[in-house]
């Protein structure tokens, strides 16, 4: 909503600046986006008369002007423009004037010669002034003289600051002057002045009943009024007008479309003009009835496009059912006012807003009536604002009224609200203290009706405009809004202060996010979504995901079963920026039929044989565990997975479990899902994910200090060298398929290797074991012994030679 | 005895200042006729018990001088290091925070300093859940199929963190679990898509219920919380606002204090919306709004997220590009 401030001092008057206004609307009533003010570098542009106008002597389309801009010599100005002539009052650009030419493009006047004629300025056209006039392509010739070399803007009329503000959805209201101008009286402690209005009822008795109005039954429209008018002289509108329009955005057309839209800015209600002859079916009978649309017709509006109806619009159409207009959205070109028409009916509706909203949503059509319409317009307002235009097409010369009023109401309306107001819940709710007369001053600036004052408190009844306040706190919010939201003291909370109980599921979300981190992962967040696509490429289907009720986007049919869908395609898509991704990503992915499930997952990729990072990946795994469950190393084993994902090779899937419970699972992916993806960078790609929902099931053990020896410990190599087809597993197995020495305290595997020097086919495993004793220094020779039978031991069982 | 073990370390001590040798330092006084190896020797002539007395005492003084010995071998060993001191320092593995994560953590951490408690719940959720609870009627614009991902009639991906509320204001005030202080952070889904939108995104919600808050109340704790995330040297301000589930509503902005005109952060931004929990609401939860009453704050994370480190386009959050993932490393 744009307002010019100088039609605003129209209803009230305020000494604050225009950015000073804007500072207290923003707090208070609306967001203003935008101060637009008076450029000065505007003055450059100014009125000049053109004296004598000859033609080129180089050229048959130029003409050379010699114009007055009120200084002591004339201007020479070489002009295309076919419609320039002596005598005229234009619109000059002078030296240094900055302005857009026709292709919008910046434009800087300067003196230069045109066909070795030298031209000082340029006569402008509308559009290069930016003006939403139609000139016929030739330059703007003012219809009244201005002084010569006044800037051309002010004298215009065109020079007001204009706030641009935006309306929450709740506040029809202010989607007009009169709106803003209510808001600004009561901040501002000013007087609000209303326009002059035709009182029809006096004067009209005399006048016939012209248009019979009708509402279907239960059509989705609360009141209906129309009027009249005799067209007297059908021209443009006057300047004034035409230029306040202009600063809030809309088009001049003629003086009765324009008194249209003159209201609709100043009194929020949208009217709308159709000529009488084209609607009527008699000379002194028009029908107008409300109805919604029973099947798809074709429709062609004032923007001379052609839409089909769809069931439930809603419809205004004449005695023949004849759609007239879109209800609340655009009339119809057959029935709009042209030069020819010689009497008009006005039409002032209040619709129900959601329907207006579904059809303009539909038809992809917002108008400036629309987007009022389906916010909800009040229905007391449809007679005063027919008034008001009948008031300003007379006064100005273009029409009288022709009939009485006619006005139609659905059904009477339910009471407003009383509410009560009390100064102490003012204070427990918003808690500040506003005294009641301030309030009272302050709820009847805005329209409300006050009641039983007393000291403790008032009963208000909210205006007809404002139906978003429907209980006491919506009074409340008026209150504070007016005395100050800057007001309001920064206070903490009288609560006792406790440390929060850790959220688990949160708790275990950021522990799991850290020791990635730490381990060299970076964590990743893509969308929930995918499609079949997608899933196909990972051997899964449409079954296997939750499918969205309907078609938002191609890529977004359905939500991720699991986060390697968006891992791949993050691979896929920068697999040439780095040769390595060690990814991870927390977050709750869905399976059919509408299971959630809280998982952490992760991604390694690279062009190496994938055995180190297999292992980072289970140790990954294990330690999210740990990180959670405490001691419990002994009771988290892999094994091989007896259901493998579609995308693992099997023998490669295996699953983490705690005791018998499954936490997680990891695997290689298969060639073919690489390949889907078109993967060709890093091909080897792990996959892991851990079931954050069932980790939280188990019981966290804690961790306990174990007590530890003091003597010194023995560290001892061994290295065995292998059939690669000899896995781990059978190794594994060997080791603690024995007794170990007392001594021995821990072995871990320490290097995997194969490559040369050794044979193909085999590997080396270096097995490091370390010793020590709870009670003495241990001497080289117990070590050696421990050793040298867990050599033999190996040796025995996995028949080696080492 | 004593004595003995004393004079032999003094004797050493002297040794080790002339820079003898550590060769020579271990034969002299290591070794098996060493000063100490001559000690252990003689153990077997004590009775039982103070052979284990002695013998322990024995070795320690022997570790005690080994270990003095030693760093002066390693000291040696170091000066024929070739160290070039001015090497760049080396990538260690370390991962990175995804921003909106770390964004999200910094958020929970300062209202649960405050004594909220983290809550997190499902993203799907029912029409009553993520509307009808909260106000939204059947005719609002946000519950048309255009602006919320429906996977059926009654089960929706939720808009708002703000699905969360009266289920969980209901379960604690079951519970008598007040004052009532909990954020619920997570992901929310809208099919909105341009530079400031896209269709999954995180949002977070802190909601106070007792009988004594108020909307002052709500003003002091943003304005800690705007400070804490920005700094100290922002300040910020209630601007009136409309949502349905608060009244009064109103946004919340916030600016740098001393910033000049064109500087960063001269010009209000916006950070949330928040207001007081419309009665409707409370008594949904099983709340009297007579006697108790709340606080609502809502906020998308990618927003302070783009604000923070000056990301252009909401896409290169979503992107997850190595090149972008790899500046976040810094810790929480």
């Amino acid at each position: 909503m744009k307002i010019a401030l100088s039609w605003l001092g129209d209803y009230v008057k305020t000494s604050l600046s225009p950015d000073k206004l804007a500072e207290r609307l923003i707090l208070a009533t609306a967001e203003v986006e935008e101060v637009l003010s008076y450029n000065s570098d505007l003055d450059k542009i100014v009125i000049g008369l053109v004296k004598e106008v000859t033609n080129h002597p180089q050229s048959e389309k130029l003409h050379l002007a010699k114009v007055d801009i009120g200084t002591a010599k004339l201007l020479n100005i070489v002009c295309g423009a076919q419609n320039l002539a002596a005598g005229q009052t234009v619109i000059v650009a002078t030296l240094g004037a900055k302005l857009k030419n026709i292709k919008g493009e910046n434009l800087t006047i300067e003196k230069v010669k045109i066909r070795g004629e030298l031209s000082e300025g340029m006569i402008c056209a509308t559009s290069e002034l930016s003006l939403p006039i139609d000139d016929n392509g030739g330059i703007f010739v003012l219809d009244k003289s201005y002084a010569p070399g006044t800037p051309a803007f002010k004298a215009l009329g065109l020079d007001s600051s204009v706030l641009d503000l935006t309306i929450t959805v709740n506040r029809p209201d202010l989607l007009s002057y009169l709106g803003i101008a209510r808001e600004v009286a009561t901040l501002e402690h000013k007087p609000l002045n209303d326009p002059p209005i035709l009182s029809l009822e006096r004067n009209n008795q005399s006048l016939p009943k012209l248009v019979d109005l009708e509402l279907q039954p239960g059509v989705g429209c609360e009141r209906i009024s129309a009027l009249c008018l005799d067209i007297l002289k059908l021209g443009p509108s006057p300047w004034w007008m035409q230029a306040r329009l202009i600063q809030s955005g809309m088009r001049p057309i003629n003086a009765v479309v324009d008194v249209t839209n003159y209201v609709m800015l100043e009194m929020g209600q949208p009217l709308h003009a159709y000529d009488y002859n084209l609607i009527s079916s008699s000379s002194n009978h028009a029908s107008i009835q409300v109805g919604t649309a029973k099947d798809s017709s074709r429709f062609t509006g004032l923007d001379e496009k052609t839409r089909s109806t769809e069931m439930g619009d809603l419809l205004i159409l004449d005695s023949k059912g004849n759609i007239l207009s879109l209800a609340g959205i655009m009339g119809g070109m057959e029935s709009r006012v042209s030069d020819h028409t010689t009497r008009i009916v006005l039409e002032s509706a209040s619709f129900n807003p959601h329907q207006i909203r579904k059809t303009s949503r539909r038809i992809g059509l917002r108008t400036e009536s629309s987007s009022r319409f389906e916010k909800g317009m009040d229905p007391e307002n449809t007679v005063p604002a027919l008034k008001r235009a009948a008031f300003l097409l007379q006064e100005m010369g273009v029409a009288i009224p022709a009939s009485k009023l006619s006005d139609l109401k659905a059904h009477d309306r339910a009471d407003r609200p009383k509410l009560n107001i009390s100064i102490n819940r003012i204070q427990d709710i918003v808690g500040v203290h506003i005294s009641i007369p301030e309030a009272k001053a302050n709820l009847q600036k805005l329209g409300f009706q006050i009641q039983n004052l007393t000291k403790a408190g008032l009963v208000c009844i909210p205006p007809t405009w404002r139906q978003d306040v429907k209980i006491e706190e919506d009074v409340y919010e008026e209150l504070v809004r007016i005395w100050g939201y800057d007001r309001l003291p920064l206070n903490l909370p009288a609560a006792a202060v406790y440390p929060p109980r850790p959220n688990p599921a949160y708790t275990l979300g950021k522990s799991v996010r850290k020791r990635a981190v730490v381990l060299g992962f970076n964590e990743t967040l893509h969308g929930s979504f995918t499609n079949v696509n997608y899933l196909n490429r990972i051997n899964l289907d449409g079954s296997n995901a939750i499918p969205l009720s309907s078609l938002y986007s191609q890529d977004e049919t359905h939500l991720i079963p699991n986060h390697l869908i968006n891992f791949l395609r993050n691979i896929a898509d920068f697999q040439n920026e780095t040769p390595t991704s060690k990814l991870f990503e927390i977050g709750h992915v869905f399976l059919p039929p509408n299971q959630e499930n809280y998982i952490a997952s992760f991604v390694l990729r690279s062009n190496q044989t994938p055995t180190d990072y297999y292992r980072q990946g289970k140790s990954l795994l294990e330690y999210w565990c740990l990180d959670y469950l405490g001691n419990a190393k002994q009771n988290l084993n892999y094994a091989l997975s007896s259901d493998p994902k579609p995308y693992f090779i099997p023998e490669t899937a295996f699953t983490l479990k705690y005791f018998d419970h499954t936490l997680g699972e990891i695997g290689l992916l298969k060639p073919e899902v690489i390949q889907a993806y078109k993967i060709r960078s890093g091909r080897n790609i792990i996959f892991g994910e851990l079931s954050l929902d069932k980790l939280l099931e188990q019981t966290a053990k804690g961790q306990i200090y174990q007590p530890f020896s003091e003597f010194p410990t023995i560290t001892r190599d061994l290295t065995i060298v292998v059939p690669v087809h000899l896995n781990w597993e059978k190794i594994h197995k060997a080791l603690q398929d024995r007794k170990p020495e007392a001594i021995e305290q821990s072995w871990s595997l320490e290097a995997v290797y194969s490559g040369k020097p050794l044979p193909d086919g085999q590997r080396s495993l270096t097995i490091r074991t370390v010793y020590q004793a709870k009670d003495r220094t241990l001497t080289d020779h117990e070590v050696e012994k421990a050793q040298a039978s867990l050599e033999s031991h190996l040796k025995s069982k996995l028949d080696l030679n080492l | 005895m004593e004595s003995n073990l004393e004079q032999i370390k003094t004797q050493f001590l002297t040794d080790l200042k002339k820079g003898l040798k550590p060769k020579d330092l271990k034969n002299l006084y290591l070794s098996k006729d060493g000063s100490i190896g001559e000690l252990l020797k003689n153990l077997g002539n004590l009775s039982q018990s103070d052979r284990a007395i002695w013998g322990k005492k024995i070795n320690l003084l022997k570790q005690e001088l080994e270990a003095l010995i030693e760093p002066k071998e390693d000291q040696i060993k170091q000066d024929n290091l070739d160290l070039d001191p001015t090497l760049p320092p080396a990538t260690l593995s370390c991962g990175s925070y995804h921003p909106i994560s770390a964004m999200l953590e910094r958020i929970t951490n300062i209202f649960e300093d405050l004594s909220f408690e983290v809550v997190q719940t499902n993203e799907l959720v029912s029409v009553y859940d993520n509307f009808e609870s909260l106000n939204i009627d059947d005719n609002h614009p946000a519950r048309d199929p255009k602006d919320t991902f429906y996977l059926s009639d009654n089960l929706l991906l939720r808009t708002q963190t703000t699905a969360a509320q009266v289920l969980e204001m209901h379960r604690r005030f079951k519970a008598q679990e007040l004052p009532i202080r909990v954020v619920v952070p997570g992901k929310t889904y809208r099919p909105e898509v341009d530079l400031t939108h896209n269709s999954t995104f995180h949002q977070i919600d802190a909601i106070m219920v007792d009988n004594t808050t108020n909307f002052t109340d709500l003003r002091g704790v943003l304005d800690y919380f705007a400070k804490r995330l920005f700094g100290n040297k922002v300040e910020t301000r209630f601007r009136v606002h409309n949502f349905p589930f608060t009244e009064p509503s109103a946004e919340l902005d916030f600016r740098l204090k001393d910033s000049v005109n064109g500087g960063k952060y001269s010009e209000w931004l916006e950070i949330g919306g928040c207001g007081m929990i419309h009665p409707n609401v409370l008594k949904r939860a099983g709340i009297n709004p007579k006697i108790y009453r709340g606080w609502a704050f809502g906020m998308s994370i990618e927003r302070p997220v783009m604000i923070l480190h000056e990301i252009p386009d909401i896409k290169l959050l979503y992107q997850n590009r190595p090149a972008f993932l790899a500046q976040f490393k810094n810790q929480i």
